[in-house]
């Protein structure tokens, strides 16, 4: 465990050193630099070649995989596979919910948690279907906004796809702190625990084909589109379904 | 005499109240039988025609996206919504450039949401409300229901409402997320990678326009 700590701490400060290399120079013309300021893309020459090798992988495995195990699998599976994996998510939801201070959440999640996993081992939601408790989700980068942690700047990760400096470094804190991974690690399943998040990965990659397709075709920068999507849709998640600021669109005369 | 000062004095009253009250009707205050269509009612009107464009199956395709192309000129501000895209970089387009990025995107735009909405497959729509948003538009509220199930889309109409009282619409969010902003930065790095020039996006949306007639 220490020596994967060191390593990891390692890999840490090679990217932060990746990173800071390749940042880009902030245009100085007034009209370009504030298109620059708004896109929160500094690393952008870092990043469009690591979206590259994104959408080469999908392409070649991870979409050709997610559209083999759509066909093949009965939507019921289908169904199964992505309750059972949301609820072993559950944990991590309730932790964050309490972190953030949002009680009544928190309480949901729960019951949610509770009434699934006894009634089903969590591969039905009956909590939803019966009782009316809406799924939700949590994150570290979610609670680190919460907590007034700027959002830092946009990154393309490989392999999971954009995120920013904030949500990076949720992602590892969820890594390790994920009750449900300590549990697995300590039970000595940590390859079921595992072999349960690639299903996870296949399963949420399957629900998105239509969607991606649909934007990879429509889209006059792809790159530039799923980067708005992503900080749109994050800032709707801290929001925890309160209605955002008034804002403001002004058109240039 | 002191009866005709009165008359006098009664007649410049009634003058003064005509034209006060002819004054109001002008300026398009409070007269019941002149106020504009709510910003609800003119979504609820666009969407149920929108409807009824698609459902219609006997019409060509052709003739599906022209109603659809009408539609959409009639009930969306795309010159506003294009100068808002372009945003900072509009004002250093010249004239002809600009002239040309109109044209292009509102083709765009036609294509795109024409192409989206041939898929239409017997969706309904329900109107939940409206709030107001900041420069003194609305956002009307609707939920698309799905005939074959599945949680209700979230999808929120901004409504501007025009110098001439008409209102029109500026964004679409779908479940809170602006097409108008993600519409806008993708165009934004477009433009930003042609060294600021709007010629690379010009580029970029002839292809675009192109493409889809040929299809």
């Amino acid at each position: 465990m220490l020596l994967q700590n060191r390593s990891f701490g390692a890999g840490l400060l090679a990217g932060v050193l990746v990173l800071a290399a390749a940042c880009a120079t902030p245009p100085q013309d007034p009209i370009a630099r504030e298109a620059f300021d708004e896109a929160n893309d500094p690393l952008e020459p870092m990043n469009r070649p690591i979206f590259d090798f994104n959408l080469f992988v999908d392409r070649n495995v991870l979409k050709p995989l997610a559209s083999a195990y759509k066909d093949v699998t009965p939507d019921a599976f289908q169904d199964a596979v992505q309750k059972f994996t949301r609820n072993l998510g559950q944990p991590l939801v309730f932790i964050h919910d309490l972190l953030q201070g949002e009680i009544s959440r928190a309480g949901v999640t729960l019951a949610r948690f509770v009434t699934n996993t006894v009634t089903s081992a969590g591969f039905q939601d009956l909590a939803d279907e019966a009782l009316g408790l809406e799924h939700h989700s949590e994150d570290a980068g979610q609670t680190l906004a919460v907590w007034g942690v700027s959002e830092g700047p946009f990154i393309m990760l490989p392999i999971f796809g954009p995120s920013s400096l904030r949500d990076m470094l949720g992602r590892v804190a969820d890594g390790f702190g994920n009750p449900v991974r300590i549990g697995a690690d300590i039970a000595d399943i940590s390859l079921q625990y595992t072999a349960t998040g690639v299903a996870e990965g296949i399963d949420q990659r399957a629900r998105l084909i239509e969607v991606t397709d649909d934007l990879e075709k429509s889209s006059l920068d792809y790159y530039a589109a799923l980067r708005s999507l992503y900080r749109q849709d994050r800032d709707k998640e801290i929001r925890n379904g309160k209605a955002g600021p008034p804002t403001t669109l002004r058109i240039p005369d | 005499m002191p009866a005709s000062i009165a008359t006098i004095a009664r007649r410049l009253y009634l003058a003064a109240a005509l034209l006060a009250s002819m004054a109001a009707l002008l300026a398009g205050g409070g007269s019941p039988a002149l106020a504009a269509e709510t910003p609800q009612a003119f979504v609820d009107r666009l969407a149920s025609r929108a409807i009824q464009v698609f459902a219609a199956s006997d019409a060509s395709k052709e003739a599906k996206t022209k109603q659809f192309a009408d539609l959409l000129a009639e009930g969306f501000d795309l010159t506003s919504i294009a100068k808002f895209c372009l945003g900072r970089f509009w004002r250093s387009a010249t004239p002809a450039q600009q002239g040309e990025y109109l044209k292009l995107f509102e083709e765009m735009i036609v294509n795109t949401y024409a192409g989206r909405f041939a898929q239409y497959s017997g969706e309904t729509y329900r109107i939940k409300g409206s709030r107001p948003e900041a420069d003194g538009d609305i956002s009307v509220s609707t939920e698309i229901v799905s005939p074959g199930g599945g949680s209700p889309i979230k999808v929120d109409w901004r409504v501007r409402s025009q110098p001439d009282g008409n209102n029109r619409i500026i964004d679409v969010a779908v479940e809170e997320i602006s097409m108008l902003i993600t519409l806008r930065s993708e165009i934004a790095s477009i433009v930003q990678r042609g060294g600021g020039n709007i010629d690379g996006l010009l580029v970029v949306l002839r292809a675009r326009v192109a493409q889809a007639q040929i299809r």
